[in-house]
């Protein structure tokens, strides 16, 4: 009977209830489509930076800096310490024994894979246009079993490396600034010292603007060649079987090896923390929609409370509790709710779906055809019982009000 | 319009005589409406007893208390239980619906004992605008959940039809006249076969004509022996009714039976 009263209560008001459903409906839809648009982009650049970078590297450098010799001398923390001429030693940084390492790594549990790579930057000359790149010396099989580079290959094979004698793969936005294509050959210079010309032999496309603008591999032996470091290996790059446990595997390889060991949390963090607060304001906005929505609930179930005074007392003097008072406007607040969130829903999927068929050609920190749509059912979860509770919420007060109403002051007030 | 057999179901119970226990009983009721320098004391002290098949009327000027006393020997309201000066009225101010002391009952409970013992007619109909007078008159059936949905829409159909609203059932409430809308009233009151009929003013929002369909169907429902108090203003109406109270100043002066010497 409360449902029955409740529904044709709502059905009276019509354009009024209409209008407080589309208000939940616009907040639902709203925080789906924002949500996985951005979701859609943490997504697309975590995916593709850290699966085309490796989810761990191992530095050639400790985590702490060596206290300085000065500082051991004189400990007093509030002493000044001045030096004047000084000169930075020429070291040779590297990882000791990086083939032992790499065993005993490739042995920890939660790790797929670890390879060896020697990096530098290096300059790029193509008949008058000059690039500056990061060289990335690899072992190609390795390589691709810590990254998903091979798959990112636009033209060329990645194993084409292990055959051509001084043989470059280039990132897309590299090959597209210095006007090269396949077979073509570069001039590369490091600021070691190092010369030597290199035959593109393959062009990937990792979708992240900076990595393709700047990367660059070399064969491991090549790569020291051209940055003076041979025989060094100053980063091994590790893959786990999990990369959200990255964080967590890195301090265990730094606690074993002593080596700075950066997870993809540690090395992206800047970025992580802009999507942090990207999420956050996301939420706000949505959020926001959804108590304008809830307001919506509130004014309309307390004129319907208002104009039903009359309804209140009579259905008390037939026999309905204050319970059964509040639970009719209750369940008013819970279906404007249900059929808000579920169209809202439906239409968020449905909107979801279309942003993400548009024709559009993207490029900003990440490249791509096309909006990034994510879709975690947790997000369709969070928009339903969120718009639930904030509506149900909203029924609250005009339901209470409605049962608090005294039947026999009512019917003298009508006298 | 044709004799009202007692609008009940097969096996209703037989109405019993004035040496049972009464169904309705105010024993010392008072009560005090506001509080402290702004209490008004609207009933002071009533005793009255209430016995089934009875028909009886309540009369006296406005502000006697007769509309105070017919809600609460509804349960509709509660009797005060102290004075203003906080001493406890003795005895006890307390209303009896059917021999359960209504103080005792919580809200729930109360509510629970007006869905299944009393039916409410008031001055102004009271229909919910949005409903049908058919649905209108389920809704006490619907709480009471003793019929199935179309067992109730079944009575109710068969109860406007006896009070000559055949034509009106599948009516919105709104769409009917002040005289149709309390008849509707009146069989939504009968809806769950009450113990007890109470009525505040049934006829007082209604033209001549119409306020004589309504007594009418009152003399009926008392000749079927169906329990009525009704609270009036009308002394025509009012000496229809089998007992006549009279109330002045919140306490009963008159009850006398209504006879046929009377009546002259």
């Amino acid at each position: 009977m409360r449902w029955f009263i409740s529904i044709r209560y709502l059905l009276s008001h019509l354009r009024q209830s209409l209008v407080c459903i589309a208000g939940v409906t616009i907040s639902v839809l709203m925080f789906i489509v924002m949500t996985s648009m951005m979701q859609g982009f943490t997504d697309k650049f975590i995916i593709e930076t850290v699966e085309s970078s490796g989810h761990i590297t191992v530095h050639d450098e400790p985590r702490e800096m060596e206290t300085k010799i000065l500082e051991r001398a004189y400990q007093n923390p509030n002493a000044v310490l001045v030096l004047h001429g000084v000169r930075p030693r020429d070291q040779i940084k590297q990882i000791k024994n990086p083939i032992g390492l790499m065993a005993t790594l490739r042995r920890m549990p939660g790790i797929v894979a670890a390879a060896p790579m020697v990096s530098g930057d290096a300059i790029a000359t193509y008949g008058t246009k000059t690039f500056g790149i990061a060289v990335e010396g690899v072992e190609p099989e390795q390589e691709i079993a810590v990254t998903t580079i091979g798959d990112k290959m636009i033209a060329g094979d990645f194993n084409k490396l292990k055959t051509t004698a001084d043989g470059i793969i280039l990132g897309f936005g590299v090959a597209q600034t210095l006007g090269v294509h396949l077979d073509d050959n570069l001039a590369l210079s490091s600021p070691e010292g190092g010369q030597t010309t290199a035959k593109v032999v393959g062009v990937f496309s990792t979708g992240v603007t900076p990595v393709d603008y700047s990367r660059t591999y070399m064969l491991l032996s090549d790569a020291q060649t051209l940055l003076n470091k041979k025989n060094i290996i100053n980063e091994i790059t590790i893959r786990t079987e999990d990369y959200t446990q990255a964080r967590e595997i890195a301090s265990q390889i730094e606690a074993i090896c002593g080596y700075k060991t950066e997870s993809w949390q540690e090395a992206n963090e800047n970025f992580l923390k802009i999507f942090t607060i990207q999420t956050v304001i996301t939420y706000f906005i949505t959020g926001a929609l959804l108590v304008v929505a809830a307001f919506g609930v509130l004014n309309i179930l307390i004129m319907s409370v208002l104009e039903r005074v009359n309804d209140i007392a009579i259905l008390k003097s037939f026999g309905l509790s204050r319970s059964d008072i509040t639970q009719i406007y209750f369940f008013q607040g819970l279906v404007i709710g249900l059929l808000g969130s579920l169209i809202g829903l439906g239409l968020g999927k449905l909107a979801v779906e279309g942003l993400r068929r548009l024709p559009l050609q993207l490029e900003g920190l990440v490249r791509s055809e096309g909006l990034m749509m994510a879709e975690h059912p947790s997000e369709y979860i969070q928009a339903f019982v969120g718009a639930m509770l904030i509506t149900m919420l909203a029924a609250v007060y005009p339901a209470r009000r409605a049962a608090k109403y005294d039947p026999v002051e009512v019917i003298r007030g009508a006298h | 319009m044709a004799r009202i057999d007692y609008l009940s179901q097969p096996g209703t119970q037989v109405r019993g005589s004035s040496e049972e226990a009464p169904l309705l009983r105010a024993q010392n009721v008072h009560r005090i409406l506001g509080s402290a320098d702004t209490a008004t004391h609207i009933l002071k002290g009533v005793d009255l007893s209430i016995h089934r098949s009875e028909y009886v009327s309540i009369v006296g000027a406005s502000g006697s208390g007769k509309s105070t006393l017919l809600y609460l020997l509804g349960g509709l309201d509660r009797p005060t239980q102290r004075d203003v000066d906080q001493t406890e009225f003795a005895p006890p101010s307390r209303i009896f619906i059917d021999a359960q002391d209504t103080t005792q009952l919580n809200d729930q409970s109360l509510a629970l004992l007006r869905n299944e013992k009393i039916g409410f007619v008031f001055q102004f109909h009271y229909l919910l605008k949005e409903f049908t007078a058919q649905e209108n008159v389920c809704l006490p059936m619907f709480k009471l959940g003793r019929l199935s949905k179309s067992d109730a829409m079944d009575r109710a159909a068969m109860l406007l039809k006896r009070l000559g609203l055949a034509e009106k059932i599948k009516r919105r409430a709104n769409r009917l006249s002040g005289g149709e809308q309390q008849r509707v009233a009146i069989a939504r009151a009968l809806a769950n076969e009450p113990a007890a009929l109470l009525a505040d003013e049934p006829t007082g929002n209604l033209d001549r004509h119409n306020g004589e369909v309504v007594a009418d169907i009152f003399h009926e429902l008392a000749a079927g022996n169906q329990t009525i108090v009704m609270v009036t203003h009308d002394t025509t109406m009012a000496r229809r009714a089998r007992r006549m109270i009279t109330m002045e100043d919140g306490r009963i002066t008159h009850d006398e039976a209504v006879t046929t010497e009377s009546l002259k």
